[in-house]
């Protein structure tokens, strides 16, 4: 009979933080024991009237809930949906990468039977969307945990008319599905420079069928360089971030846009133009296949290549740039 | 119960659940421990539901309208609140604020040749 008043008593407790709950769990005991005296004014409470006082006391939850005066989340209502938003972006781009890296490895390395190959894509699948799901939650929960300010918008200051959002202009709306397509060939980006730039090359056929790569960058010299390219992709996964927040062009972001294109720029010329970066066998191959005649450099001709790629990289930032930064001082 | 029942009755609900920290407070100038104040607040006709009242207490408390101790002295030890300093202040200040939305309201609500 009073093993259910423990139980209940318990419910209760173990909803609550544990720095207040001996004491009100201490209190509540009283308080039943005061309840149970009154329902039953001589002799030893029934079942019954244990059930009945429980019941005025009302599911152990709700009770819980008034005693913490504010209901707990994992993730609560005002982060849910950007937290939806996230976990769908990050998701569909793991997807899309592993989905990736395992094609181009089937071609390099094909697995036993179709059953190896099944299971080792649905295995990698599984794992990576599994860790990656975990991870967002995880730092959701910590922002709601911790009482973290998620959007852009101050929540303790006093809100004033003149805060409102401007309505959107149609010139200034960035798309969200163009940061989204960015953010994920950012994403394959980094996972392919990071982990199988070495496939990254001409792939050839000898007579017994088997391919083989060789490879455009020289791994040692790709190696020493790859933080720039790094550093650079990770710029651009913070732009595109901010687009998708922000959703306009602003003063402001047309000149973080304007700046991160610069450092990108020079990140690409250092890294494009750094020592050892290039494979001397991929050149061989092309004078070999007779491609480049013999008796022209093809070093030369390759940096003609890299100063092209480097002009239509400048262009493309610079009209980049300067449409944005054009377009929010304009409307 | 009816539709109708069932709103008129989450309205009232709500009406109630802001005074109750007045009535609450009213009935601590002297100690009190829960389940005595739910039967005081019972006998003047005003109840409020014990799951409702206890968590109410330690709110009051924590937010230092209410002072409480426990007395251990019986064979049941028991938490006694009553009202703090800061407590009366806002309990007189409450009554004046109660006064005045109670005699605006019955004036609209009589007024207008209501019903």
């Amino acid at each position: 009979m009073l093993e259910m008043v423990e139980r209940y008593i318990y419910a209760v407790t173990k909803r609550l933080p544990e720095k207040q709950r001996n004491d009100i769990e201490k209190e509540l005991r009283s308080l039943i024991e005061d309840m149970l005296s009154g329902q039953v004014k001589n002799g030893t409470p029934t079942v019954r009237d244990v059930e009945a006082v429980l019941l005025g006391l009302g599911d152990p939850a709700q009770l819980a809930d008034r005693y913490r005066a504010k209901k707990s989340y994992l993730i609560g209502p005002e982060n849910y949906d950007t937290y939806i938003l996230v976990l769908k972006i990050v998701l569909a781009a793991v997807a899309f990468g592993i989905t990736l890296a395992m094609t181009i490895s089937y071609f390099v390395e094909p697995p036993q039977g179709i059953f190896e190959l099944f299971a080792g894509y649905f295995g990698a699948l599984f794992g990576a969307l599994l860790q990656v799901f975990a991870w967002v939650t995880v730092i959701f929960a910590i922002i709601e945990n911790r009482n973290l300010p998620i959007s852009g918008e101050f929540k303790n200051e006093e809100w004033r008319p003149a805060d409102l959002p401007e309505l959107p202009d149609r010139n200034l709306m960035i798309k969200p599905l163009e940061s989204i397509i960015g953010l994920l060939f950012a994403v394959i980006a980094v996972i392919i420079f990071n982990t199988a730039e070495h496939l990254i090359g001409i792939y050839s056929f000898t007579a017994d069928e088997t391919m083989s790569v060789i490879p455009l960058f020289n791994h040692e010299g790709f190696r020493s360089l790859l933080p720039l390219l790094n550093i650079m992709l990770a710029l651009g996964i913070i732009k595109e971030s901010l687009k998708l927040v922000i959703r306009k062009w602003t003063k402001g972001l047309a000149m973080i846009n304007l700046v991160f294109n610069v450092l990108s720029f020079g990140l690409f010329v250092i890294f494009i133009r750094g020592d050892g970066l290039w494979n001397d066998a991929f050149f061989a191959f092309w004078v070999e296949a007779g491609l480049i005649p013999a008796d022209a450099d093809p070093l030369l001709l390759w940096g003609k290549v890299i100063t092209g790629l480097i002009a239509v990289t400048a262009l493309g930032f610079l009209i980049d740039s300067a449409v944005n930064l054009y377009k929010s001082y304009r409307y | 119960m009816s539709e109708a029942d069932e709103l008129l009755n989450s309205i009232v609900m709500e009406m109630r659940r802001g005074v109750v920290i007045l009535g609450v407070l009213s009935r601590l100038s002297e100690s009190e421990y829960g389940y005595s104040l739910v039967q005081t607040l019972e006998k003047e006709n005003f109840p409020v539901e014990p799951g409702t009242l206890y968590p109410l207490l330690r709110r009051l408390e924590k937010q230092g309208l209410l002072d409480s101790s426990w007395d251990t002295s019986e064979n049941r030890p028991r938490k006694y609140y009553r009202l703090s300093d800061k407590g009366k202040r806002i309990y007189e200040e409450l009554i004046i604020e109660w006064q005045k939305i109670s005699g605006s309201i019955s004036a609209l609500v009589k007024g207008e040749g209501g019903i």
